[in-house]
């Protein structure tokens, strides 16, 4: 089984910074999506084809799909950049028995209740209680919104919320 | 008039407005939105279009294929009227107003902003160099 390279949480999914930044950095030759709710839309699935890069692949799937093929003996391809909406989806993934190597966070925007924890990234409570109890669990967690940003981690960004 | 929305990372929406106004006056129906980073444009956008389209539609000018402000765009394009053309630049701005001014929808607007936009970019050091020769 082969595990992703790296898992990443991006309200937008696939967008800029994914595609000029991090496909490049880490020669990222397989994009995944595990969402429901871009797993059911076809447009948003269009959307993000119209822009991939040449020898690029894109697969979209539900959270529990990509649990499955995860879990399974044939994993992600070689260099697979696993995209997630959110912290919870993180969560669940691990939850689900697909353990979690490295988990960066991308984009996280306000909404009520959270706040923010680096320049790209808002979190409420429950959201780092739930990393923290990953990061526990042995998952490597850290903020940073292009390969080029100075990693800012777990317990950093807790220090950075809480200050406000 | 069919309405037009410049949409694009940072500030560079509203600068493009600002410029093109500065060349060729003003723009009327045309909205500059720019979106700051980290933040979800979803409703704002949504909310602009409606504010903006007369019942003509309204075609959206972004900066980047494959960027959140144009997946964003083509999000709307199951609901609204709206066309969505990448890679805006400045000749494109410049032409806005002279391309609404003829009889055609924003499908035809679109098109023609996108072959304004490719035919503007060139190598100019290379023509001069082939005048020369």
């Amino acid at each position: 089984m082969t595990a992703p390279l790296l898992v990443r949480v991006d309200n937008r999914l696939v967008h800029g910074q994914v595609l000029e930044a991090w496909v490049p950095a880490l020669k990222i030759s397989s994009l995944w999506i595990a969402d429901d709710e871009a797993a059911s839309d076809a447009l948003t699935r269009m959307a993000m084809e119209l822009a991939l890069p040449p020898r690029v692949g894109l697969s979209i799937f539900s959270l529990a799909q990509a649990a499955e093929r995860l879990r399974s003996a044939e994993g992600a391809p070689e260099k697979t950049l696993l995209l997630l909406r959110e912290v919870q989806s993180a969560v669940a993934l691990v939850a689900a028995g697909v353990p979690i190597a490295r988990l960066n966070l991308g984009n996280v925007h306000f909404r009520a209740g959270r706040k923010q924890a680096a320049p790209t990234l808002y979190l409420d409570a429950s959201e780092l209680e739930a990393l923290e109890a990953l990061a526990r669990g042995g998952t490597e967690i850290e903020w940073r919104a292009v390969p080029a940003d100075t990693a800012i981690p777990l317990a950093a960004l807790r220090a950075r919320h809480d200050q406000l | 008039m069919i309405g037009v929305i410049v949409a694009t990372h940072g500030k560079l929406a509203q600068e493009l407005v600002r410029t093109a106004e500065g060349v060729i006056g003003p723009l009327p129906q045309t909205r500059a939105l720019d979106v700051p980073f980290g933040s979800d444009i979803h409703d704002v956008l949504r909310a602009a279009v409606a504010q903006i389209d007369s019942g003509t539609g309204v075609v959206l000018l972004t900066d980047l294929l494959g960027g959140s402000t144009t997946n964003v765009c083509l999000s709307l394009l199951a609901e609204r009227n709206v066309e969505v053309v990448t890679g805006v630049n400045l000749p494109m701005m410049l032409k806005l107003n002279a391309l609404r001014e003829g009889s055609g929808g924003a499908i035809e607007l679109a098109r023609a902003l996108a072959a304004v936009g490719q035919r503007s970019i060139v190598d100019a050091s290379d023509l001069m160099r082939e005048k020369k020769a």
